[in-house]
């Protein structure tokens, strides 16, 4: 069933594409063909060849990256106080102006390194929870897919389950429990956000394991590991970058969804999600730049994900054809 | 097909059944930390003994699942922790939310579904046209934005700028389960354009693109080429042969389409402040009420995977090959 | 005595303080006379906000210290059940003759006989407001204080009060020792509340309560079954019940309740009716409709709206002029705002930053959100309150004394910028606190004290220096041989934990800044944050009790703890022996100083000024036993439309009776 859920919130990505990319998988798994060790090296050259045709994807993958390099490395030659929440405190709802390009915000940072400040928290937490709800999911689900049998059947519907609890709510209920901080978050983002890849990474593994290569290094007395480490995760590189995209993605996206339903970040740090918010109250009464320079570069980088996730995809699904 | 429906029920339970032991086991994290919450100041340990034995907190797990699992069926969700709503029963907590959300979310999941039909039957049919290129944007947009974004510009630009419409909505009386439904369509429309044109546009952007693609691969189906071999005129064909067809996996997509609603309605609800089951969850979670907040998951987890199996019950209704073994 | 600070989450909010009680109190017609203002019919309907998810969930007076809050005391009870005497009308926060039940208290025999003359106000069943009324009220206190929450063990009522007897109107009080008249009125005769004698019940099937006065597991509505002659028992025969028993178990008696027995007494037939989840039945239940208030409860819905209607019996001064009011509960302050701005409340409450900025200290501005100019009117008002943090001056944190040097609360002192966080965070809503006695609402008991710790961090930083506290940068490290004071050893990192509670951003920001503060001083503070009830019972637990395991000293781990403020209501003397006194209930860092406890006793036994030079308020200014923080003083919302309006009332005195349209 390749179909695409129809997004709303802040999670779109997280069910829907791995239901995409589950069902572009879903074929091979049934009719394994080719019988030789993959080179994902030239698969991998080829997605980058048909990925980097699409114009806009290119685009939007330069924007994250100098997104990435405005918020680590802006810091470094913008100097403004984040920190000090004493100092800043004459300045509190500053309009645009001298020594505040961007205006302040209502604690009196500046705004335009607090979206510097903000967004190391968003991708930091971002690729850290990306990091491990990956290794949680390719982990599981190489596990199920190459063991097959009933545990697979009971690991996958375990999946299934998690997977049909809206993704937001399964977040907040986890917070309701543990409380939040920034080391939290990331641990709650990762380990919710793998049973999309898990799905996926199963049926990846399943067709692999199958293949002529894998019984032939069985049948030479191969160990399991071996095969899992050697044969079946090097074949996978491919769709693991696709999924990681989708993680990272994925991440910021429902931290700013936290941090914009107030349990995001706590101060004095912050994360976009948070500064939304905040801006969203305080521009009822006029105070424009705390909404608008936040939202325009958040609203840049989600659809520049889309646009990566589109182009990745049809990569995808080309290197399936060609397989 | 009874079989079929059968083994999708018997799927429907386990998930649900696996949902019951995630939202039992999260909270028996820190039980401790819950009676000192809730006990609040001069709590002796004796008393902290007293409140887990009365909340059956101190018996094994797997005891204790069980007398949850037994709870859940007589309808018992436990009690609120929060203390401005402490030991009421978590039902009678939650029962004022549930029918805000379930019409809010039923009638713009109906509006996107209508909508989504027409615009995508027309982008089908006037493939590659100008409509057809603006409204693939559009969509995609649509499918990009994240709910609280788009929320905040409808308030930005029809709310605050134009004047036109309400960017609240005043959902705090409730008497019945169907109020809210007369609220939306009688007592205050305006109040209800932003949220559920909100809901509407985010679920749009899926629908849509899949109704597009849906007609696309009906056009070139054979009976279809016949139809139009045969002289029939495109826009018959349209109606009477595609759209048909093409309707079948929207009433699936409806059912897959839950889960983002619930979580587009969350934002929404906090955003325009309506009193739903999104809005009680964010609020219990701050308050941290642990019983309200596993019983929300729960209950919108089960209306989920209720929807799914309606859908693909739906589906197997309205698919024509059984329609047809049916009624011969 | 757990009130004022634990409980009052209106208060604890600080920044919309007291917004309720702000948004509905209104101010007399003028002066104390007792002139009715002609409008017979009433007309209109009042619409008032409560707090964000408050909700009033108790109907007795006599109540612990979980009902003991302003949305309970304040904006319920006391529109139905008068106290005998009331406090505060508009801006004034002195007894009010006209609006009590009784004139007023005569003391003589060297201050140990107090008599009281009741006014022979009616009840709405017809009966009087009369001495026994009071007395029935004294006699549940004997036997139970600890069930009342401002009870204060030692001190005034019931623990001085040796005899009370009552004939007609006239009540006599004997006490054991000489009293101040002003600190036995403010504080204890302000806290009564004439109770009826329908009322006087007992009950054959109420199930023991338990001790600690707030949970309940058991339900159901508990109907009477006899006369529990509580209100004509002799005071004398009662048994006190003291500190320790939460309720009486060795003999049966009239007022209290007995466990080994089916008999249940008045107390707790009344208990447990007072309870929403017990009774479920407020409007209904013809006890709870008799009323010597303006007003009586026509519905009650425990998690929704509470509707008042005019009680045409009241016998004083001024009638309601409504047709009804209602306490619309809230969710939070978006809602609130939303409703207000949809036109459904009469009065509510805004953010401080959605109104311009305070002109001067206790005046309001006008309003920002467009929807509400013209339409709704800014109040805002000091309130006779003071915010702090508490020290844990007997943390159980290994080696961390730093709460017990005095140079250590200084210099915290010296880093809270308390006029510019009120005027840039705050938006000017706000009242600089820096001891027990606020200097707004004027009053006479402010004069002449002198703050010594006006912010500066140069001088914070000297004074760490001069301890022997060297670095760079925060934490420093006591690098003194012998260590920087008791219990503080060389090579001690300066660095305190600090909790408070979360909800409002303006609280985080205040917070962020106090902190960045302290760390260009040099004294690392870790903040966290919890929701005000987590955090009060983190800073409770354990105090004043026996050492339990892991905790050696019995008073927790946490070292500087925030969780509200505390209102001078209904003990309205500013007197410091609830919070400073060793050993006193709510003092849960167990600040402990022999020279303020003399203070205090000078103040409440005898006639010494609160704020005599070296008295009791000076000293607990210049001794920071707790961290003084600012008041917020709130901005709420009154419709346009409504008459009969006076200043915001600094004590919560709600008085929507005067209010017409």
């Amino acid at each position: 069933m390749a179909m695409e859920t129809p997004g709303a919130g802040g999670l779109q990505l997280n069910t829907a594409d791995a239901d995409k990319l589950v069902g572009a998988v879903a074929p091979t798994s049934q009719g394994p063909s080719g019988g030789e060790v993959a080179g994902s090296g030239t698969m991998l050259r080829q997605m980058l060849r048909i990925f980097m045709k699409n114009k806009l994807a290119v685009a939007s993958v330069a924007y994250v990256i100098s997104l990435t390099l405005f918020c680590f490395v802006g810091p470094y030659l913008y100097h403004s106080n984040q920190l000090d929440a004493n100092a800043s405190l004459l300045y509190t709802n500053n309009p645009p102006g001298a020594g505040f390009p961007l205006g302040a915000d209502s604690s009196g940072f500046d705004i335009l390194g607090r979206i510097m400040f903000a967004g190391q928290a968003s991708l930091e937490l971002g690729f850290l929870s990306a990091f491990i709800g990956l290794t949680i999911g390719i982990a599981y689900g190489v596990f199920a897919g190459y063991r097959g049998g009933v545990l697979d059947t009971v690991m996958m519907r375990i999946v299934d389950a998690m997977l049909s609890i809206p993704g937001l709510f399964l977040l907040l209920a986890v917070i309701s429990v543990c409380g939040r901080s920034k080391l939290i978050l990331i641990l709650i983002l990762g380990c919710t956000g793998w049973f999309g890849t898990a799905r996926l990474l199963r049926s990846e593994a399943l067709s692999l394991r199958d293949r002529e290569f894998a019984q032939a290094v069985r049948a030479m007395g191969g160990s399991s590991s071996r095969i899992i480490w050697r044969h079946i995760l090097p074949n996978t590189v491919s769709t693991m970058m696709t999924v990681a995209t989708f993680a990272i993605a994925d991440s910021i996206l429902a931290l700013t969804a936290l941090g914009y339903l107030g349990v995001g970040i706590p101060i004095p740090q912050t994360d976009w999600g948070t500064m939304i918010q905040q801006g969203s109250v305080n521009f009822q009464i006029g105070y424009w730049w705390q909404l608008y320079p936040v939202c325009i570069v958040f609203l840049l980088l989600v659809i520049s994900f889309n646009y990566i996730g589109d182009a990745l995809r049809d990569a995808f699904e080309v290197r399936l054809r060609e397989r | 097909m009874p079989s079929y429906l059968l083994r999708r029920l018997g799927q429907g339970i386990i998930v649900i059944l696996v949902v019951t032991f995630v939202t039992f086991w999260l909270p028996t994290w820190e039980p401790g930390n819950i009676a000192k919450a809730v006990l609040g100041n001069h709590t002796t340990p004796a008393e902290i003994h007293a409140f887990l034995h009365d909340h059956g907190l101190d018996k094994g797990f797997f005891a204790q699942y069980f007398d949850y699992m037994k709870n859940l069926l007589h309808g018992n969700l436990g009690t609120s922790l929060n203390p401005q709503t402490l030991d009421e029963p978590v039902t009678q907590v939650i029962a004022p939310y549930v029918p805000r959300t379930f019409w809010l979310v039923l009638v713009s999941l109906m509006i996107s579904v209508v909508l989504s039909i027409v615009i995508g039957m027309f982008q089908g049919l006037r493939r590659n046209t100008w409509f057809d290129h603006a409204m693939t944007f559009i969509v995609f947009l649509a499918y990009s934005i994240p709910a609280f974004v788009f929320s905040l510009f409808t308030i930005i630009f029809f709310g605050l700028t134009l004047n036109w419409f309400p960017v609240s909505v005043d959902s705090q009386s409730n008497t019945g389960f169907f109020y809210p439904l007369m609220n939306m369509f009688w007592y205050h429309p305006s109040q209800f354009v932003l949220p559920v044109m909100t809901l509407v546009v985010l679920g749009l952007g899926g629908l849509t693109r899949f109704m597009r693609g849906s007609i696309l691969d009906t056009m070139v189906q054979d009976y279809i080429r016949t139809a139009r071999a045969k002289g029939c005129s495109s826009r018959r064909v349209l109606f009477k042969h595609a759209f048909r067809n093409a309707l079948t996996p929207i009433i699936t997509i409806m059912g897959l389409a839950l889960p983002g609603l619930f979580g587009g309605a969350l934002i929404t609800e906090q955003v325009f402040n309506y009193l739903g089951l999104g809005w009680l969850t964010v609020s219990s979670t701050s308050s941290r009420d642990v019983p309200v907040v596993m019983a929300l998951t729960l209950i919108v987890t089960v209306l989920t995977v209720l929807g799914n199996i309606l859908a693909d019950v739906g589906l197997a209704l309205s698919d024509p090959r059984i329609r047809l073994t049916g009624t011969r | 005595m757990q009130k004022g600070g634990m409980f009052r989450r209106i208060v604890s909010s600080g920044v919309i303080a007291g917004s309720l009680t702000v948004a509905l109190t209104a101010g007399a017609v003028s002066g104390a006379s007792s002139t009715k203002v002609s409008h017979t019919t009433p007309s209109g309907h009042l619409r008032a906000a409560m707090g964000p998810t408050d909700h009033p969930n108790y109907m007795n007076p006599f109540s612990s210290g979980a009902y003991f809050t302003v949305t309970n005391m304040n904006d319920f009870q006391s529109y139905m059940y008068r106290p005998l005497y009331w406090v505060g009308k508009g801006a004034d926060i002195t007894v009010q003759y006209p609006l009590s039940l009784a004139n007023a208290p005569v003391f003589s025999n060297n201050n140990k006989t107090v008599t009281i003359t009741m006014k022979g106000w009616k009840f709405s069943d017809g009966t009087t407001v009369d001495a026994n009324s009071v007395q029935f009220f004294l006699n549940l206190y004997r036997v139970m204080p600890a069930r009342y929450a401002g009870y204060v063990p030692g001190f005034g009522i019931p623990d001085q009060v040796s005899n009370v007897t009552s004939t007609g109107n006239t009540l006599t009080m004997q006490l054991t020792d000489s009293v101040n008249p002003n600190w036995f009125l403010y504080n204890f005769l302000t806290e009564i509340t004439p109770l009826p004698e329908a009322w006087d019940k007992i009950s054959t099937n109420v199930p023991t309560p338990d001790n600690s006065g707030g949970n309940l597991n058991s339900g159901g509505y508990y109907s009477p079954t006899s006369n529990a002659g509580c209100a004509n028992a002799d005071y004398q025969s009662l048994p006190n019940g003291g500190n320790a028993a939460g309720y009486v178990t060795a003999t049966a008696n009239p007022c209290g309740y007995k466990v080994s027995s089916k008999y249940h007494g008045a107390y707790a037939y009344i208990y447990y009716n007072a309870i929403p989840t017990q009774d479920g039945s407020f409007d209904s239940n013809p006890m709870w409709g008799v009323v010597d208030g303006p007003w009586k409860l026509k519905s009650f819905d425990p998690t929704g709206n509470v509707v008042f209607v005019p009680n045409s019996a009241y016998s004083g001064p001024q009638k309601a002029q409504v047709q009804d009011l209602t306490l619309v509960a809230e969710s939070d302050v978006a809602t609130e705002t939303a409703q207000l701005e949809a036109g459904t409340l009469t009065s509510g409450y805004v953010l401080p930053s959605q109104v311009t900025p305070a002109p001067k200290p206790g005046a309001a501005g006008t309003n920002l959100l467009s929807q509400l100019k013209g339409k709704f009117v800014v109040r805002t008002g000091g309130s006779w309150a003071f915010y702090y943090a508490y020290y844990n001056f007997n943390s159980a944190s290994s080696g961390t004394h730093l709460p017990n040097q005095l140079y250590f609360r200084q210099a915290m002192q010296y880093g809270i910028d308390q006029v510019t966080i009120i005027k840039h965070l705050y938006n000017g809503y706000g009242i600089p606190g820096y001891g027990p006695i606020p200097t707004l609402p004027a009053n006479a008991f402010s004069g002449g004290l002198v703050n010594h710790y006006a912010y500066s961090i140069a001088k914070g930083k000297t004074l760490l220096r001069t301890a022997g506290w060297t670095g760079t940068s925060a934490p420093l490290t006591c690098t003194k041989t012998g260590g920087c004071g008791a219990g503080v050893p060389k090579g001690t990192k300066l660095e305190i934990s600090y909790e408070y509670t979360t909800g409002s951003p303006t609280q985080d920001a205040t917070m962020a800044a106090e902190k960045a503060a302290w760390a260009s001083e040099g004294i690392k503070v870790d903040l966290t944050t919890d929701t005000p009830d987590n955090v009060a019972s983190l800073c409770t637990a354990g105090a004043g009790s026996a050492p339990t395991t892991g905790n050696p000293d019995g008073n927790g781990a946490w070292q500087i703890c925030q969780y509200g403020g505390w209102l001078y209501a209904p003990d309205y003397y500013p007197s410091g022996e609830l919070l400073f006194e060793t050993g006193a209930l709510s003092n849960p860092g167990e600040y402990s100083d022999s020279k303020m406890d003399s203070l205090i006793a000078a103040t409440t036994t005898g006639t010494a000024k609160l704020n005599a030079k070296n008295g009791y308020a000076q000293y607990a200014m210049d001794q920071l036993p707790y961290m003084y923080q600012m008041t917020g003083t709130g901005t709420s919302e009154l419709s346009t439309k409504l008459k009969g309006v006076l200043p915001v009332s600094p004590v919560g005195a709600s008085l929507p009776e005067y209010l017409h349209f």
